[in-house]
């Protein structure tokens, strides 16, 4: 749900169309040759030809009137596709009635069609609604507005232009494909599903239960203790949470984003449904990016729709803004973190780091989209890639190599272990 | 339906019918009207099928044309569908050719005039409704509107009445309005509701309400410019007909003349009216103003009244010896509103019967039944007997005891005269001869009205010829050559005859009266016959008479003879507007005095020349409006698309130059292409770079902004482009545009979509 208000301009100045400046040529023209001949009827033509466009002009341009949109959009966010009903009011504060007018709202290409409609001619103080409905095709943060409002006469001769430079604004959320539950692998080895920490500071577990037979008797929460009239403890075991760090490589030197396939969004959308999938497996999801290098939000915990939100706004970055993100990388995984990267084949100054952190017992796995192969558009694996892949495999990654043509789900199952992760083992 | 557009095409349909009402003041009678009215139906109702089956535009064109040619075609010709088609084509041609020569308006309406009236109107309103509806272009089907409106006006004699331009003129305006409506449609279907009132409360053809700006910006043109137009002709008018009176060496106001000098009055152009009367009467006679019985050798020596009885109003005037009264005649009535005529002379017509002048004192002859008056009577009426089509002589004899002065033949004319009467009138009655004498002058003998006479002949003697002789010679003059050629001819064959002099009835005002100037002044035959007393004949032919009197018609009982007759445009040449009524349908050409030819032909050069240029604009206004579909095409407003259209019509516009388009589609290869096949210099290379730049970063970089525009190096590289190509193809480029060729071709194939 949103609104929006805000008043247009008045009227710009209305200019005389083509057929307007010709009218008024005709009837200059032909005035001349009937005085010059001293033929009344070309004379009352002439005259005619040349007062209707001027006398249109004169009218259109002597009209101020205020017009104020307010649109209302619900819901604001959408999922890729989801249609958002937009409603939009047109209030004229002015007193007196404005005209008829062919209205556009200007949107972003990626909600649809621009929405035309007619303005029909608002009494004073009254108000007309006009309702459509926009569709995200393309995740992003779009502006629906300004409405340009153009004012013809009814006779062709002029026209005026309006803007109401009212804004409003949707987010589409990138495109996520559910992926095949596996559990995921882990570098350690063998203990099963524990929980892991990353080097993160703030988080403190203080939860309390009864006392049983075997704590400790320092662990007894005395406070509680009194209040419940029985012995409590604390409970002060290290967190069992999984953490995850998802990263991804948003270069704009190493994507290929024109074409009908786009690395960038590729990268976005499996980013985005790896981090719904990690957090449906239960783990707290960092997501790293360059957008969240900002005040360090990456060092905490994303629910899955922060993540989709901050994926549906993702953009791409410089290599500068790349290589801090991987040394950022590199600094926060500790032993234990299971981390996912979506890379590129285009190499990077931090990425060799980022491959050997996972030697210090993080699991890591790692997507790497084959942008050549996106400009050859041919399936067959690039070079750059396959080596990038070799450097990620020699230090304990699980990689896998996509191409133009391969579907995010296919990728996700030839890279993630096997065992399907079934509802008990959350 | 709506791809029909009947709301529009039944609109185009209307306004040309509304154009054509000017054509029922040229011709009596609306014979022409249903006919008209069914063609134009006919069209528009072809029109819409076509679009209805969305056909392409120049076959629904052709489809129009031919159906309604045909449906003309065989209802006139049904008779002649066979090998006889182009002579009866052809006599329909000579049959409407002659009814618009030889008559001034209006004229009788006979076939020859419907079969054509109707088929230019016809193809007139599918010229309309090819570019209201097919090529919604309204603004643009104001021109055979208005070429079809200035054909009447320029042809029915002075201003017509402001009701045909302002009824032209609300239907153009309902066809634009009708246009921008479907326009709006078409621009969206969705509309903004306002709540609690029904989505279309006042939209006028169930469409949109462009608010009372209709009202005042139409309606308010409209009368804002019949008013003006009301106030200013008075000047220029007079403008135009000061210069011409220098040229004619007779500026000042001439009164009416008893020495007959006849020319003076009809060159006149004094603009105020002498009379203006009303009637009743369809046809109202000449007004006569003297009576001349002796002709003198070259000039007419007028009747001084022998006795003079004292009038009074509204008692039959009494009749003298051989002014008889006709037996067969209706009795009309002039009302003279406004008299300039300096007393004693009073003009009225030929058979008085009774008279009114009000408080002034008045006296008649009672061997003409003349009035005079003793003062100027500005206001009077005078009773008269008109006599029918059926009119004819009780007796073909008279005594010639009681005519001497009457049947005096002029003797230096009388072998021509014979000679003349031998061969028009060979047989008959003599009511018969005299009027196929009058027939001869008029029509069948070869003359020509005209103000200036030839220069004067010589006999085989070496002598210079007498008036009369010269004029039978020349076949050259103006009514008193005429009308006294007429009164020898009558009186070489036994029939008493003299001369009236006076005025035509002039031309009929908006209000229904007549009025009557110096120019209008006429002078006509006056025959005696048994059973119909004094009887006027009309040997001046009808370009400056109209039609002859309904009793000496050849066509007796048509509908010829309720119209009145108009005066000859260029004897009234203050009147510039009558002169376009006859030159072009008259094959003599009226003459210098007047100086009006060459107005006429300025008047058709320029429509010639407005012509010639919309037809020159038509290719370059097709290119341009299929580059702003480009853009439109492109979805302007996204910077992308506004570039690409920038190159694409880049591109098309140095294929106008001659420059082909290159094979390839990217930049780069387009830009070696350019390079290769363009002489432009270093400058024009650097701007073809900038401009490819501009695409390439637009198509490649994702992400363009307003700044990326190629519009300044494109201008920069046509402008050198155009520098280095031959004159030739620079003009050719400009009127012969490629682009614009396509379009022309674009109009032959199928719309995509309506």
């Amino acid at each position: 749900m949103a609104r929006a208000s805000a008043t247009g301009r008045r009227y710009a100045r209305a200019r005389l169309t083509a057929r307007g400046h010709a009218l008024v040529a005709a009837g200059v023209a032909l005035t001349v040759a009937g005085v010059a001949l001293g033929y009344g009827d070309i004379i009352r033509v002439g005259l005619f030809l040349l007062l209707l466009p001027l006398l249109s002009v004169l009218l259109a341009s002597r009209r101020e009137v205020q017009l104020q949109l307010t649109r209302t959009i619900a819901p604001v966010v959408l999922r890729p596709d989801e249609p958002a009903p937009v409603r939009a009011v047109f209030t004229n504060r002015s007193g007196r009635a404005s005209r008829f007018g062919a209205a556009q709202d200007r949107i972003d290409p990626s909600l649809g069609d621009r929405p035309r409609y007619t303005l029909p001619s608002i009494p004073a103080r009254g108000t007309a609604v006009v309702e459509y409905t926009v569709r995200g095709r393309a995740r992003g943060m779009h502006t629906l507005g300004p409405t340009t409002i153009e004012h013809p006469d009814p006779f062709g001769m002029c026209s005026a232009d309006a803007v109401i430079p009212a804004d409003d604004k949707v987010l589409v959320l990138p495109q996520t494909f559910p992926l095949v539950r596996h559990r995921l692998p882990y570098a350690s080895g063998g203990e099963g599903d524990s929980g892991h920490s990353i080097a993160l500071h703030g988080e403190q577990d203080v939860s309390i239960r009864a006392y049983v037979e075997g704590d400790e008797l320092r662990r007894i929460h005395w406070a509680a203790t009194a209040h419940r009239g029985e012995l409590m403890v604390r409970h002060e075991d290290r967190p069992a949470y999984k953490h995850a760090l998802l990263m991804y490589d948003a270069r704009a030197s190493a994507h290929r984003i024109d074409g009908a396939y786009s690395s960038f969004e590729w990268t976005i959308s499996a980013t985005a449904s790896i981090g719904l999938l990690l957090h449906d497996l239960n783990y707290q999801t960092h997501l790293l990016g360059p957008e969240m290098l900002d005040q360090e939000r990456y060092e905490t915990a994303s629910s899955s729709a922060e993540i989709l939100r901050d994926l549906a706004e993702a953009d791409e970055c410089d290599d500068g803004m790349h290589a801090q993100v991987l040394a950022q990388a590199a600094r926060t995984v500790a032993g234990g973190t299971t981390m996912v990267a979506v890379l590129t084949d285009r190499p990077a100054a931090g990425l060799r780091q980022v491959a050997a952190s996972c030697g210090r017992g993080a699991v890591g796995i790692a997507i790497i989209v084959d942008t050549d192969a996106y400009q050859r558009d041919s399936d067959s694996e690039g070079a750059d890639a396959v080596a990038v892949a070799r450097e990620f495999q020699g230090s304990g990654w699980r990689t896998v190599v996509v191409g133009p043509r391969t579907t995010i789900p296919t990728a996700w199952r030839s890279v993630a272990g096997t065992a399907p992760v079934g509802e008990g083992m959350r | 339906m709506t791809r029909a557009r009947p709301a529009q095409t039944l609109l185009a349909a209307l306004a040309t019918m509304v154009a054509a009402w000017p054509i029922t003041t040229l011709f009596v009678g609306g014979a022409w009207i249903d006919g008209t009215f069914g063609l134009v139906l006919l069209g528009a109702l072809l029109g819409m099928a076509g679009r209805a089956l969305d056909l392409p535009p120049m076959l629904t064109l052709s489809c129009q044309l031919i159906g309604v040619t045909l449906t003309v075609v065989v209802t006139h010709l049904h008779d002649h569908l066979d090998t006889s088609l182009p002579s009866a084509l052809r006599a329909l041609g000579a049959d409407a050719h002659h009814t618009v020569t030889a008559y001034a308006a209006p004229a009788p309406t006979s076939v020859g005039v419907i079969f054509f009236i109707e088929l230019i109107i016809a193809i007139i309103a599918i010229t309309v409704d090819f570019l209201a509806v097919t090529g919604r272009s309204p603004a643009l089907a104001g021109v055979p509107l208005l070429v079809e409106f200035v054909i009447s006006a320029a042809n029915s004699g002075g201003s017509l009445h402001p009701k045909y331009s302002f009824a032209l003129g609300l239907a153009w305006l309902a066809m634009l309005y009708a246009a921008s409506e479907r326009s709006a449609r078409d621009w969206s279907g969705l509309r903004a509701r306002i709540p609690g009132r029904p989505s279309n409360p006042t939209a006028l053809l169930g469409g949109h309400d462009f608010g009372p700006l209709t009202r005042t910006a139409g309606v308010g043109a409209l009368i804002a410019a019949l008013v003006i137009a009301g106030s200013l002709p008075a000047a220029s008018q007079k403008f135009v007909a000061k210069g011409l009176a220098r040229g004619a060496g007779s500026g000042a106001t001439v009164g009416f003349s008893s020495d007959l000098d006849l020319q003076r009055n009809l060159t006149d152009r004094d603009q105020s009216p002498v009379l203006t009367f009303r009637t009743a009467d369809l046809n109202p006679p000449p007004l006569r103003a003297l009576i001349a019985d002796n002709y003198a050798g070259d000039h007419w020596v007028p009747d001084r009244p022998s006795y003079l009885l004292h009038g009074d109003n509204d008692s039959p005037l009494q009749r003298w010896g051989t002014n008889t009264a006709p037996t067969n005649a209706t009795p009309y009535t002039i009302t003279v509103t406004q008299n300039s005529m300096p007393p004693p002379f009073v003009v009225a017509p030929t058979q008085v019967s009774s008279a009114d002048f009000g408080g002034t004192s008045w006296s008649y002859d009672p061997l003409t039944t003349q009035p005079s008056t003793s003062r100027l009577q500005e206001d009077y009426s005078v009773r008269y007997l008109s006599q029918p089509a059926t009119a004819r002589p009780t007796s073909e004899t008279v005594d010639p005891a009681n005519f001497t002065a009457d049947l005096k033949v002029d003797s230096s004319s009388a072998s021509l005269i014979n000679a003349l009467v031998k061969k028009a009138a060979p047989s008959g009655t003599r009511f018969q001869k005299v009027t196929a004498i009058q027939d001869y002058f008029r029509d069948s003998g070869g003359f020509t009205y005209s103000l200036t006479l030839d220069a004067t002949r010589k006999d085989p003697s070496g002598r210079p010829l007498d008036p009369i002789s010269n004029f039978l010679v020349t076949r050259q003059g103006y009514c008193m050559q005429f009308a006294t050629a007429m009164v020898m001819a009558a009186r070489s064959i036994g029939v008493p005859a003299r001369l009236g002099v006076g005025f035509l009835p002039g031309t009929v005002g908006t209000s229904g009266s007549y009025q009557v100037h110096q120019s209008d002044a006429h002078a006509w035959p006056e025959l005696y016959f048994a059973g119909m007393g004094w009887t006027r004949f009309e040997p001046t032919p009808g370009v400056r008479t109209g039609l002859a009197p309904p009793y000496a018609s050849p066509t007796v009982g048509s509908p010829e003879s309720s119209a009145p007759r108009r005066s000859v445009p260029s004897a009234r040449s203050s009147r510039p507007s009558d002169s376009a009524s006859s030159a072009p349908r008259t094959s003599v050409g009226t003459t210098s005095t007047a100086g009006h030819p060459q107005l006429i032909w300025l008047l058709w050069v320029l429509v010639a020349l407005l012509l010639i240029a919309a037809a020159l604009a038509i290719v370059p206004l097709l290119a341009r409006w299929s580059r702003r579909r480009l853009h439109a095409g492109h979805g302007a407003g996204d910077d992308a698309a506004r570039v690409q259209a920038q190159w694409d019509d880049l591109v098309s516009r140095m294929e106008d130059l001659g420059i082909d388009p290159a094979p390839q589609v990217s930049p780069r290869s387009q830009e070696e292409h350019y390079r290769l096949h363009l002489v432009v210099g270093r400058e024009g290379r650097e701007s073809l770079h900038r401009a490819v730049d501009v695409l390439e970063r637009v198509r490649y970089s994702g992400r363009p902004g307003p700044s990326d525009d190629l519009s300044a190096p494109a201008e920069d590289l046509l402008m050198r482009i155009r520098r280095g190509r031959s004159f030739r193809t620079r003009v050719a480029a400009t009127l012969f545009p490629r682009s614009g060729r396509r379009a022309v071709r674009s109009l032959f194939v199928r719309r995509d979509r309506d």
